[in-house]
Order: C-alpha cells, then structure tokens, then sequence
C-alpha cells in the first residue's frame, strides 16, 4: 500500500543523509554556540580584570605622586596620563581624602567636587583596599577601588578612590561578542555547507550499491559487484548471498515444476497408447483429455522457460557454432534433405541471449523446414548494426498469405493435424517477440516458406 | 529384425514390447539403464527403443558408452524433454532419431522402420528383390502383386535378409537376428523357415551358401 507524502514527510524525508546531515548540525550549532558562550565569558572575566589591574595600577600612581606637607594639607598634581581623568563626567574618576578631615583633598578634574560614595557593604581586604560598584550622578555604573594608606609622619590616614567607567567595558566586551558571533556564524554556516557535501560524498557507496541493487532487478546484473566500505560490505555480501539463495530457489522451483511436467509425459504416452485400444466413442473421449492435460503440461513448461529468462541476466551465444549444431542435428535426423549453409557472416557475432532460446527459435525453424521440404532446404545468416538475421526456407509446398497470416496470430495454428507445426512457429514468435526481436514469414525462392528471424546482437 | 527397448517405465515397456511385437520384431527389453547397457553391448540388435530419463545409468551415458565401444545399430531416443537443447544433447550423444512423449506407438513403429531402413541404406518404405516386394509399413508381401501369408517368424526372416540383399547371412546371425534373448535358440528351425519360403516365394529366392549360411539374390 503506498500512501501519500505528508508535508511532514516532505521537510523531513527518511532517508540516511537527511539525518546524518540533520543530526550533525545539530551538533555543529551546539558546539558553535557553546564555544560562543566560552569565549565571551572568558573575554568579559580578562577585561575585567584587567579593568581591575588598571586600577590597581593607577591607585599606586596616584598613592606615588602625592605628598603632605607638615600640617598634613595633601599637594601634587597627579597626572595619570589618562586624558578620561580629565573629561568632566567621564566617569573615570579618581579623589584622596584624609579620612575623617573634610577639605584636605585632591580629586581629577573629571570628579570636580563630587564625592565618590562608597557603599557601606564593601569591606576592606587585608591590605586596607576594597572595590566597589558605583552609579555616579548621571547613572553611569562605575567600577571602583579604595585604598586607604598614612601619609606623612604616618599618623593622618587617607582615603585614595578611584574609579572607572564600565561603559567602555561594555562596549568593547559588546563589540568582541559582536565579532565573534559573526565569525562564528560564518564558520556554522561553511559547517552545514560542507557536512551537506560531506554526507553526499561519504553515503555515494550506498547509492551506488543501490543503483547496481535496482539493476539485478531489473535484470541488467547479475550481482553487485565492487568493492565497499567496511560498513556496507556486510550489506553487499549479504545482498549478494540472498540473490545468490534467491536463484537457487527460483532455479529449484523451475526444475522441479519441469521435472513435475516431464514426469506427467510417461503416463500420459501410456494412457495414449492403451486408449488406442478402446471402443471408438471412449478413444475419442480419452484422447481428447490425454490432449488437454498434454497442452496444460506445455504451458506450463512454457511458463518456467519464460520466468526462466525474465529471472536471469544478460548472456551472450555465439551463433556460428550454434547454428552449425542445430544443422547437423537437422542433417542427422533427415539424412535425404540437402541442407545448403551460407552464415559464415555470422562467424564471430554474438546474441544477446540465452543459448536454449537461441536452439529453441533456430530448432524449430529448420524442424519446420524438414517437415515440409521435399530435398533442399537453405539457412542463410548475415549481421546488421545492432542486430543479425537468419533465413530458413524451403522447397515445400509453402503457406498462403492466408496461411500465413493465421500462422502469425497469437497461438495461430495451420495445420491442426500436423503435431508440434504451428505450434512450433508460435514458440520461434513468442521467444522472439520477448528479445524484441523480429520474426516473418514469406515465400521462398526454393518455392516453399522462407523464416525471417531478426535478433539482438552482443556489444 | 531384432531390437531393444529401454523404457523404465513398466507400462511404457510393455505397450512398445507388445507393438513392436505386433509389427514383427524380435524384441528384448531393459527397464533400467545398466541392463539396456549390457544387452546393447552384447547382443546385435537392428535398432533400440532408448528413453533418456532412466534409472541409475541415464540414456544419454548408455548411448555415448555403445557409441565408444563401436556399436553402431540405430538408436531412436525417446524423452520427457523435448527442447532443443535436449535434442542436440540426444544427437551429439550418437542418437540418430528423437521423439518426445507423449507420442503415437505408430510414431515410434514408423521411426523405428526408417531407422532400420536408412540402416541398410534403403530410402523407400517398400523393398523390392525380383517378383518379392516387402512393405514395411503393413508388413505385407507380394509374389508378383498377389498376397503372400507369411507366419511371424517366416517375415522376420524374410525381412532381414530384405534388409541385407546379396550379403551371405550364417545361420548363427539370423539366429541372433530372428529370436529375442529368452527364445530356446535351435539353429535348425533356421532351415525350416527358408525352406517355407522357399516353397512360398520360389525355390532359387533364397541360395544357400555351403558351409557359411543364405544369401539373397540381389535382384533390387
């Protein structure tokens, strides 16, 4: 039963590659977006603690460039030779306070007379400095130290703070994050691209495999061939037992269903001979049934020879050393017959067919020839393109375009009382017609039939 | 004439031993291939009856092993198997004619009297020596157009020596030729048949060859 794709279905099709390609960018797009995740955490911690070390750094500057004079008033001009400690509302600020005396100070010009406020949550280290987050008058979140240290004779204490701006460390962490995203996102997206070819390239065994399976159907092969990856050479040799089992079979089958319908001829030539003996009415009875089952016993035969050659791959029968078989066959059986011979063309050409199909379509052309000819009968062979021709005729009587023209009907039979003469000629049109070949008849030059048999030629 | 069947097939066996009988032949019978084979080998027979599709030995090796060891009578095969490829197997073995069951016994009576005829090189159904004309088809003979009654074993002998014209036939030969295997063989009765036929189709028909056997005037 074979249902209609659903949209479903469609987007997301059943087959290897889909999923390969699927489940491996799945997980390209995870391992990007984890390594994304990394990398920007780790870029943010070291700009942070370099932002930190900065500060570290300026809080000695500062702590290096002032002095106290002897009353503990603070002097110096500390220069940090950060333009941003200039730029009023900067953000970047620095201040030193004596603690607990107000007006003893130094601030950046940044800071102005504004204080930097310490939140009372922060606690100093062991070494009398702490940090501390501060939002300044205009919102600004600011990354603070505090140091507090003696100056002078060492009894004043002071307060050194400093701060700096985060926004800038935003800004640079956003712009990295920004870049990297980009990256990234190129590099996700060569992934997805390559793993769509990588998968297309790795899975091509397979549909080689497949492609060669669809010719042993077909019957364009035998088995399939070639050598596989180490994953899918199981698959083949098993294929290949099973077509092998498969034949064997089949081949079973086909003998036994011949050895059933040959083995059904003995009885029946026994039944035959003693109804010859029977009171007329009863003969006639017993022959007509013995005739029935005889024809049930060849269509079957005929069945197992046609199934025989649709099962089975392309072979090759030379013709030149058939033909010369089926003549001296031909020539044994009817010693009084002049059988003239001229395919020597054919010497070399090859069909592109069974060998029993080969005798089978020749056989019963010469048997028919031999039945009606009164001396001489002719079998000529020459080859075209593609294809070869083989001419049986003889000097008989010959056949009537009526004749003929029943002849070439599906089972057309002319001569009822001949055994096996139409009959024959039905076969030769049935074997032919399943190699697409071509099968005529007409009048002869000796006078009697001329067989026109044209078939398919090995490359 | 004396020839061999072999059939496996007991009812077969037994209608061709009764035809064939019927028709005048002598006949010995096989039912396997190993017994067809040794009687073939042994004794001279003037054509055999052989189906291919026998037990143990099959007739195609029985027919190649006569043909190997130079026995050359004729062969009519009969097979279930009627392809081609049968065929040319039959005759590449040495058969000289094939016939396909189910068939007519007058089929086979008719193959086998070509056989035999085409044997001893005669192409027409009908013998003719002087006066004497031998009908192979009916088994009927003619003194001069008029209706001959010849017994059985009178037309056996008559027959043969149709078959073999102006030869000197021994005794012993037409022994071998007019009696099948289980006959109590007397030589002697020999005599009595050629004198009947003597005294039925004139006394210088048939010459006597002293000390090697009877010849008959080749007059065909």
């Amino acid at each position: 039963m074979k249902s209609k794709k659903s949209l479903l279905q469609y987007l997301f099709p059943n087959t290897l590659a889909w999923r390969l390609f699927v489940l491996s960018s799945i997980a390209a797009l995870l391992g990007v977006v984890a390594v994304a995740f990394f990398v920007a955490a780790d870029y943010r911690k070291s700009a942070e603690s370099r932002l930190e070390e900065l500060l570290t750094a300026n809080i000695f500057n500062l702590m290096g460039r002032v002095q106290t004079h002897l009353d503990n008033q603070l002097f110096g001009s500390p220069d940090l030779g950060d333009a941003r400690y200039s730029l009023f509302d900067s953000g970047w600020y620095w201040s030193i306070d004596e603690v607990g005396v107000r007006g003893n100070r130094i601030a950046s010009p940044s800071l102005s007379d504004r204080d930097i406020v310490v939140p009372e949550s922060s606690a100093f280290d062991d070494t009398f400095q702490r940090t501390f987050e501060f939002i300044d008058d205009n919102g600004q979140v600011l990354e603070g130290l505090e140091a507090q240290v003696y100056l002078g004779d060492g009894d004043n204490l002071f307060s050194f703070k400093i701060t700096a701006n985060r926004s800038s460390l935003e800004k640079e962490i956003s712009e990295f994050t920004r870049r990297l995203f980009f990256i990234l996102a190129v590099f996700a997206l060569t992934m997805v691209l390559a793993m769509s070819q990588l998968v297309r390239i790795g899975l091509r065994p397979v549909s080689k495999a497949a492609n060669i399976l669809t010719k042993v159907r077909n019957g364009e092969a035998e088995r399939i061939d070639g050598s596989y990856p180490e994953e899918i050479q199981p698959f083949v040799d098993e294929t290949n037992a099973l077509i092998e089992s498969n034949n064997t079979i089949i081949e079973r089958a086909r003998t036994q269903v011949g050895n059933l319908a040959h083995s059904l001829k003995t009885p029946l030539a026994v039944l035959q001979n003693e109804a010859a003996d029977l009171p007329k009415a009863r003969k006639t009875l017993f022959q007509e049934q013995i005739e029935t089952m005889r024809q049930q016993v060849q269509v079957y035969l005929d069945r197992a020879r046609i199934s025989a050659r649709s099962s089975t791959a392309i072979s090759r029968t030379p013709v030149f050393g058939e033909l010369e078989k089926l003549v001296k066959v031909i020539s044994k059986l009817n010693p009084h017959l002049d059988i003239g011979s001229q395919f020597d063309a054919l010497n070399g050409v090859d069909f592109s067919g069974e060998v029993n199909d080969f005798q089978e379509i020749i056989g019963n052309l010469l048997e028919n020839a031999s039945k009606y000819s009164v001396g001489e009968i002719a079998v000529t062979g020459r080859s075209l393109e593609n294809s070869f021709v083989i001419e049986v005729e003889d000097d008989g009587e010959g056949m009537s375009e009526k004749e003929i023209e029943i002849a070439m009907r599906r089972g057309g039979r002319v001569d009822e009382a001949k055994t096996g003469w139409g009959l024959g000629l039905s076969i030769v049109k049935d074997i032919v017609g399943e190699y697409s070949g071509s099968f005529e008849l007409s009048k002869s030059k000796l006078g009697g039939l001329k067989a026109i048999v044209t078939l398919p030629l090995a490359k | 004439m004396r020839i061999l069947i072999v059939e496996d097939d007991p009812d077969l066996n037994r209608q061709l031993v009764d035809a064939c009988s019927d028709a005048g032949y002598a006949v010995d019978k096989a039912l396997d291939g190993e017994e067809g084979h040794f009687l073939g080998d042994t004794e001279p027979y003037d054509a055999v009856i052989l189906d291919i599709g026998l037990p143990g030995m099959d007739g195609i090796t029985v027919l190649e092993e006569w043909r190997n060891a130079g026995r050359a009578m004729p062969v009519l095969m009969l097979t279930a198997r009627d392809r081609w490829s049968d065929k040319v197997a039959g005759i590449d073995a040495g058969a000289d004619d094939y016939l396909a069951k189910p068939f007519h016994i007058e089929e086979v009576l008719a193959r086998l009297r070509a056989l035999i005829r085409r044997a001893a090189g005669h192409a027409s159904s009908e013998l003719v020596n002087g006066d004497v004309v031998l009908d192979t088809r009916t088994s009927k003979v003619t003194l001069a157009g008029k209706p001959v009654k010849l017994t059985s074993h009178e037309l056996r002998l008559l027959s043969y020596m149709f078959h073999h014209p102006g030869q000197i036939i021994s005794r012993t030969e037409l022994t071998e030729h007019l009696y099948d295997q289980d006959f109590d063989k007397d030589s002697n009765t020999i005599e009595v048949f050629v004198g009947r036929l003597r005294k039925k189709l004139g006394s210088n028909f048939i010459e006597t060859v002293r000390g090697l056997g009877y010849r008959l005037q080749d007059e065909g």
